[in-house]
């Protein structure tokens, strides 16, 4: 029992590393046009990812979403996997 | 009207000369100052490969010009250089953001030693902003960098939906030159096997496209 105590706390205690906005922390400028940086926060298929994979705080993730969107209007990022 | 910094990224048609573009921004400062404005930088991307091919005036561009304006002004500048742009034929896309608020005098670019610098001619800078592709794997995307001075074929930059127009003897085959002159800008589906030029293979490409334009 005291065995099955231990093991339940330690595995308690492995819990995954609480991202952080990466924004928040280094003071970046969110921009349209910085193609490597948003290219980050997309897949493959050209979709968004969600703040909980990405680690974004919701402000930042909706400037970030803004950002991909209107570099998409300018054809710098793709809408869908099929363009590329 | 709210003063301020903007800066216009536009898409230029892809087989425009440099000096070419360099005329088409000279027209575009003159539109900025007619409403108060200044040009006082363009940013020269070169020719990029667009994420996706775009559509405009019966043409499908798979390259594209990129310029970068920065120029202070109002709303009304914003206007004038939108209205001037939707107007003329070598661009097909662009947008606009304000990046900076306040008085045009307060933002005019400055030297070291924090005098309003005097330009006559926009700075001219030549930028290289990495173009995306999908990795050979097929796992994850790839940023590249372009290079300059690469030469492409006029297939590969654009295709034009618009076939030159019918020789003489044509015209005498079908009897109705009236017909065939409209049928040569827009060739239905029936005229095309008539209308038939060496690039058929980029008409069919054409087609596909015309199936995909709802996205």
């Amino acid at each position: 029992m005291a065995n099955e105590m231990e093991e339940f706390q330690e595995r308690k205690r492995q819990y995954p590393r609480r991202r952080v906005c990466r924004f928040c922390q280094e003071k970046i400028e969110i921009d349209y046009k910085d193609v490597r940086m948003l290219v980050q926060y997309i897949n493959e298929h050209g979709k968004i990812y969600p703040s909980r994979m990405n680690g974004n705080c919701a402000y930042h993730q909706r400037k970030v979403a803004k950002a991909i969107k209107r570099a998409r209007i300018m054809a710098l990022l793709p809408y869908s996997h099929s363009h590329i | 009207m709210k003063n301020g910094k903007y800066e216009t990224l536009l898409i230029a048609r892809p087989d425009l000369e440099k000096e070419q573009i360099k005329e088409m921004v000279k027209r575009l400062k003159e539109r900025i100052e007619r409403r108060e404005g200044k040009l006082f930088q363009v940013d020269d991307w070169g020719l990029r490969k667009l994420a996706y091919p775009i559509r405009s005036r019966g043409e499908k561009f798979y390259y594209g010009n990129y310029l970068l304006l920065s120029y202070l002004g109002n709303g009304g500048t914003v206007k004038e250089l939108e209205d001037y742009l939707k107007l003329i034929d070598e661009t097909f896309r662009f947008q606009t953001e304000q990046v900076g608020r306040g008085e045009i005098t307060a933002l005019l670019p400055r030297n070291e030693e924090g005098e309003e610098m005097e330009l006559k001619e926009p700075i001219w800078r030549e930028v290289v902003v990495p173009e995306i592709k999908l990795r050979e794997d097929g796992e994850g995307l790839e940023v590249v960098e372009p290079s300059r001075d690469r030469k492409l074929s006029r297939e590969q930059l654009y295709r034009s939906r618009i076939t030159e127009k019918p020789s003489k003897e044509k015209i005498e085959e079908a009897g109705e030159g009236a017909e065939l002159k409209e049928a040569s800008v827009k060739p239905s589906s029936e005229d095309k096997e008539a209308v038939a030029k060496p690039g058929a293979s980029s008409e069919s490409a054409n087609q596909e496209g015309e199936e995909k334009d709802g996205e």
